[in-house]
C-alpha cells in the first residue's frame, strides 16, 4: 500500500474529532450510541493495517477525554488496548475479508474496548476505596453499543466493497 | 512482531505515558483549555440544534400527520412563522430564567447561571456538559437545578472553563431524599432506570402514596433540604424485603437542558 501525506490527511483528525460530536447530537435515538472514533479506528485496521494508525488512535482519544467525566486516561488506555487486540485478532486469527469476519471483529472490538474500560476504571474506584455501580448495568448498555459499530463497520465495509475494486488493498488519504 | 512495530508500540507507550504524567502535574492546562474553549461554542449550537431538531421530529409520527402538518408549516410560513418561532423561544428561555431567579430570592444559597453545551460522548453515561468551570467558582458535587428550585444533578468533573453535571437518571446517580408524607420518609435516589428514578431504602412501615412529592434530604454535604426531585408514580411494598421502593417521575425533562443554575455550596 502506498503511503500518501497529502495535506488532507492532518484535515482528517479533527473532521473525525467534530464527526464524533455531530453524530450522537443530530442521530435519533438509537444511533446515538455509536461511537464514532472506535469505528474509525477499527475501519483504519481492515483497510490500512499500517502501524501509524495507533498515532492517530492516540491523538483522537486523548482530545476525546478532555469532554469525558472518567479520570483522564482510562478511555485511550481501553482504546489502545483493545486495538491491539484487535489489530492481531484480524490479522492473525481471522486473516480473511469476509462480511461475517468484519463483522465479528466490529463487534468483539466494540465490547473489548467497553469490557477493559470498566475493568480499568473500576479498578481505580477500588483503589480509591469509592462505591462502585453494578458492573452488569454498566455492561449492558455496552452491548447494543458494541453491536450498532460493528453494524455501521459492516455497512461501511460493504458500501466499500461495491464501489471499490479489490478493496481489501484500498488505501485512503492516511 | 517486526521491529518496525516493537519500536511504534514503546514509542506510542511512551508519549501516552507522558501525556499522563504531565496531565496530573498540570503542565498541559494551557493546551486542553484551549481546545476546550475552542470546541465549546460549536457543542453549543450543535446542542441547540439538536434539540430543536428533536422537537420538530416528534409531531411527525406518521406520514397523513407529516403531510399535514407540512402543509400547515407551508400557510404558517406566508405569516411570517419563523419570527414568530424567535419570540417564542425567547419568551420560553424567559420564563426558565424567571423561575430560577424566583427561586433565588427567596434562597440564600450562592448560585451560578450555565449554558448546557453537550453531552458525554464516549459512553452510555446521562451526563450533560456546561460552560462555567473553576474559573467561576464551581466545585465538585456542588448540586445543578432548574426551574423553581428542582434539582437535576451534580457536578462531578470540574475543568477550566466548563463543567460536566451528572443527572439524577444517571446509573451511579445517587442523592439523599425525603418522601413529603406523614411519616417523611427518607431514602436514596438513585438512577439507571431510563426516564424514571427509583428510590429505596424506604422501611416498610412506612406509608407512601402515589403523587406524594419528593425532595432533596439535606442529609448530604452541599446538598441543600427542599430541592424538588419529582412525585411518586408507583410504589413496590414487597412482603419479604425489608425495604420498600418507589418509582420516582423527575418534574424537570432531564433530555431538554438549555439553561440551568448551579448551587455554590461548596
Amino acid at each position: 500500500m502506498r503511503t500518501n501525506y497529502s495535506p488532507l490527511n492532518f484535515l482528517l483528525v479533527p473532521a473525525i474529532f467534530l464527526l464524533q460530536f455531530i453524530v450522537p447530537y443530530l442521530a435519533p435515538a438509537p444511533f446515538r450510541q455509536l461511537n464514532i472514533l472506535y469505528i474509525f479506528f477499527t475501519w483504519m485496521i481492515i483497510y490500512r493495517n499500517k502501524i501509524n494508525f495507533y498515532w492517530v488512535a492516540l491523538i483522537l482519544s486523548i482530545l476525546s477525554e478532555l469532554f469525558s467525566s472518567y479520570p483522564f486516561g482510562i478511555s485511550t488506555l481501553a482504546c489502545l488496548i483493545s486495538l491491539f487486540i484487535a489489530h492481531r485478532l484480524f490479522f492473525v486469527v481471522f486473516a480473511n475479508f469476509s462480511w461475517y469476519s468484519i463483522f465479528l471483529l466490529g463487534f468483539l472490538s466494540g465490547l473489548l474496548y467497553k469490557i477493559i474500560f470498566y475493568l480499568l476504571f473500576f479498578s481505580l474506584l477500588t483503589i480509591q476505596h469509592q462505591t462502585m455501580m453494578p458492573l452488569l448495568s454498566a455492561l449492558y448498555p455496552s452491548l447494543y453499543s458494541a453491536l450498532a459499530g460493528a453494524a455501521a463497520i459492516l455497512v461501511i465495509f460493504l458500501i466499500s466493497k461495491f464501489f471499490v475494486k479489490n478493496s481489501y488493498q484500498y488505501s485512503p488519504l492516511l | 512482531m517486526s521491529t518496525k512495530e516493537q519500536k511504534t508500540y514503546l514509542a506510542v507507550g511512551s508519549v501516552f505515558l507522558l501525556v499522563i504524567i504531565f496531565h496530573y502535574l498540570g503542565w498541559l492546562q494551557f493546551a486542553e483549555t484551549g481546545v476546550q474553549n475552542l470546541t465549546a461554542p460549536l457543542l453549543e449550537k450543535m446542542n441547540g440544534f439538536s434539540v430543536q431538531v428533536g422537537n420538530d421530529f416528534r409531531f411527525f409520527k406518521n406520514r397523513s400527520e407529516f403531510i399535514a402538518s407540512y402543509q400547515q408549516c407551508s400557510a404558517d410560513n406566508e405569516n411570517n412563522s419563523v419570527n414568530e418561532a424567535n419570540i417564542k423561544l425567547l419568551t420560553d428561555q424567559n420564563q426558565e430564567l424567571e423561575k430560577q431567579l424566583g427561586y433565588f430570592k427567596t434562597s440564600p444559597v450562592k448560585h451560578l447561571l450555565a449554558e448546557v453545551i453537550g453531552n458525554e460522548i464516549l459512553t452510555t453515561e446521562q451526563t450533560i456538559i456546561i460552560d462555567k468551570g473553576d474559573a467561576d467558582g464551581v466545585k465538585q458535587n456542588d448540586p445543578v437545578i432548574v426551574g423553581n428550585g428542582i434539582i437535576i444533578g451534580k457536578i462531578i468533573k470540574v475543568a477550566k472553563n466548563i463543567s460536566i453535571v451528572r443527572l439524577l437518571n444517571d446509573n451511579q446517580s445517587r442523592v439523599g431524599a425525603t418522601i413529603l408524607n406523614h411519616d417523611k420518609s427518607i431514602g436514596v435516589i438513585e438512577g439507571g432506570y431510563g426516564i424514571s428514578l427509583k428510590m429505596s431504602l424506604i422501611p416498610r412501615d412506612e406509608v407512601i402514596m402515589v403523587g406524594d412529592q419528593v425532595v432533596s434530604s439535606g442529609l448530604e454535604a452541599n446538598t441543600p433540604r427542599g430541592l424538588l426531585i419529582g412525585t411518586v408514580a408507583e410504589v413496590e411494598n414487597e412482603p419479604y424485603k425489608p425495604f420498600q421502593q418507589a418509582v420516582i417521575t423527575p418534574n424537570a425533562n432531564l433530555g431538554k437542558l438549555s439553561s440551568v443554575s448551579v448551587l455554590l455550596t461548596n
